[in-house]
């Protein structure tokens, strides 16, 4: 339950809880008042009554000499020699007065006095009513005052939400008017949303022109390396100038990627044919040997941007030659591809928070600077894709890649494939991933 | 630490607000039981009681003895009995003596005419907690004599505000 309808709910209990006990209170001391009242009256008609028998000895007002009816303890009350009134309960309720009038003799006059009187049952009533529509009243008040709330708190989560997704921060949405908490909280995320914002714009910027600034001294060293007369030192240099300047390319990618520069080109494949070609090309490049490729059902065609999906595979494989143990198995199942190694998994803090940039997080995966993976996963969402990392049944790291079915995105979202050949038998085109 | 200690205390208060809850309804409990039983216990008539004391101590009215009888008159009950001047109580509806004047005190009493004021006490034949008592003018008119002495014949009763029958002003025959 939101915090909308806890306050509401909150407000009409205690409401309810107000009105109960108000409503019952209201009942006990109008009977009160009214056991009060009808006491009185009999007061005074015995009053008058004794007058006018003290002075001519006659009856007035109903009034009773010797009433065999008088309740027994109002009897022995008014034997002490006060007069008393008296409640009587039983078939005939009735309210006395009595009073000694000597030699023994009690003069008394009584009227019905039924426990539920019409007009409280009248008052009973009007309570429930106006209890009922107070509770269903405040009900609807708290429930705007709530929204009202509720709704500010959304805006702050959503724009958050946009910061965190890295899209542009909307201040409008987090710096609210006002001076409750609600805008306090507003100013704190917009300002924590800018100071991130800032330090991950200098980071990304720093990422780029490192990348691009290496790059072309790189890409003499590999040229000037062709010049050197020595062949085992220009296998060497060549070496280490090959892998600087993957890991440059790396570096680049993974900026665009942040950037969101990137977006999918989607042509319709038939996925078991896709992985199989990417496999035979991954094969013998960057260690990957022994991979087995088993597609379960019938294959699917779908829309997809094949480039980064070899891309995505080909790190994956990389990552498992690298540091699992053969054998490496691809599944094809639909529109899923599971990558499994049998070495000793993916380290728990891959699994639980996914890879990071420069950490390979656990000795025993061997060296890297993890860009393989945060490339994979940053490829996957250009793509619509979801990639996740799990341990294999029977040991082993397991990588999955779920690409998005055609019913995932909405008609009008759905990019227009190229020169791709929509008819029978081929899957709904995709789209390109946030 | 922190977030462990303010769960504690928030627990800690969540308990001293039930407890007071359970009390405060326990207390209204015992109170609204008591409050159910006060209906059937003994009250007090102060009313009657100070009748009672009146006559006790003489403070009745004065018979108009036979020197005063040409001068002022005063008012036989229902037609009987000796006039008396300046009464406390007037029986109104003889027939039925379901209406009685009581409480009347005189702020004139001559030899035409008396004012005061008074209540009238009807028999509570609507149910006990019908209302039984008016506030009202009273006016004595008509002196005649009757038997050898003077007494009023006529009482006019005017009502101060809530009224028995509907009727806000009334004339009695008194003698």
């Amino acid at each position: 339950m939101g915090i909308r309808g806890r306050i509401a709910l909150a407000i009409s209990f205690v409401t309810a809880l107000a009105v109960v006990v108000l409503g019952v209170t209201v009942h006990h001391i109008s009977g009160l008042e009214r056991d009060k009242q009808a006491r009185e009256y009999q007061d005074g008609l015995l009053s008058s009554a004794l007058q006018v028998y003290q002075r001519d000895g006659t009856l007035v007002l109903g009034a009773q000499l010797d009433d065999s009816r008088v309740p027994a303890r109002l009897a022995q009350a008014v034997a002490r020699g006060k007069p008393k009134t008296y409640i009587s309960g039983g078939g005939d309720p009735r309210v006395w007065a009595a009073t000694g009038v000597g030699d023994g003799k009690v003069l008394s006059v009584s009227a019905s006095y039924p426990a539920r009187d019409p007009l409280q049952r009248s008052l009973d009533q009007t309570l429930i009513v106006a209890g009922a529509v107070t509770v269903a009243l405040m009900a609807v008040v708290a429930l705007f005052v709530a929204q009202s709330l509720s709704r500010r708190l959304r805006l702050s989560a959503a724009a958050a939400r946009r910061i965190a997704a890295g899209e542009s921060q909307d201040a409008d949405a987090l710096l609210t008017g006002g001076r409750d908490e609600v805008a306090e909280l507003g100013r704190s995320v917009h300002h924590m949303a800018t100071s991130l914002a800032a330090r991950v714009e200098a980071e990304r910027g720093f990422t780029a022109d490192v990348a691009h600034e290496l790059r072309t001294p790189v890409a003499g060293l590999v040229a000037s390396a062709e010049l050197l007369p020595h062949p085992r030192a220009v296998e060497m240099v060549r070496e280490r100038a090959q892998t600087m300047r993957a890991l440059v390319e790396d570096l680049l990618e993974v900026s665009r990627l942040d950037a969101g520069a990137e977006s999918a080109q989607l042509d319709a494949v038939e996925l078991p044919s896709l992985v199989r070609g990417i496999v035979k090309r991954a094969q013998g490049q960057r260690g990957v040997a022994d991979v087995a490729v088993e597609v379960i059902g019938e294959g699917r065609i779908v829309a997809t941007d094949a480039r980064r999906v070899e891309r995505i595979l080909v790190n994956i494989l990389a990552n498992a030659a690298k540091h699992g143990r053969p054998p490496i198995e691809v599944t094809v199942q639909g529109t899923r591809i599971a990558v499994r190694d049998h070495g000793d998994g993916f380290p728990p803090g891959l699994v639980d928070r996914g890879p990071r940039r420069f950490r390979t997080a656990a000795p025993e995966r061997g060296t890297g600077h993890g860009l393989g993976l945060t490339i994979a996963v940053g490829q996957a969402a250009v793509l619509g894709a979801r990639l996740t990392f799990g341990a294999a049944e029977g040991g082993g790291a397991l990588a999955v890649l779920d690409l998005p079915e055609a019913e995932d995105v909405p008609e009008e979202d759905r990019p227009v494939l190229r020169g791709a050949d929509s008819g029978a038998g081929a899957a709904a085109p995709t789209a390109p991933g946030p | 630490m922190t977030d462990r200690a303010a769960r504690r205390w928030a627990s800690t208060r969540s308990v001293l607000a039930l407890v007071l809850g359970v009390v405060v309804l326990g207390a209204g409990g015992v109170w609204l039981a008591g409050a159910t039983d006060r209906g059937s216990v003994m009250g007090e008539a102060p009313r009657t009681a100070a009748a009672q004391r009146a006559f006790s101590t003489q403070e009745v009215q004065v018979e108009v003895d036979e020197s005063a009888a040409g001068e002022l008159p005063g008012v036989r009950d229902c037609g009987g009995g000796t006039p008396v001047l300046e009464p406390k109580v007037i029986t109104l509806d003889c027939a039925s003596s379901g209406q009685v004047a009581s409480g009347i005190t005189w702020d004139e009493y001559g030899p035409g005419e008396a004012t005061g004021s008074g209540e009238v006490q009807v028999s509570s034949g609507a149910g006990g907690a019908a209302r039984t008592s008016f506030p009202a003018w009273l006016r004595l008119t008509g002196p005649k004599r009757v038997d050898g002495m003077m007494a009023f014949t006529a009482l006019e009763v005017t009502y101060k505000g809530a009224t028995p029958t509907g009727e806000a002003h009334k004339v009695f025959t008194i003698a």
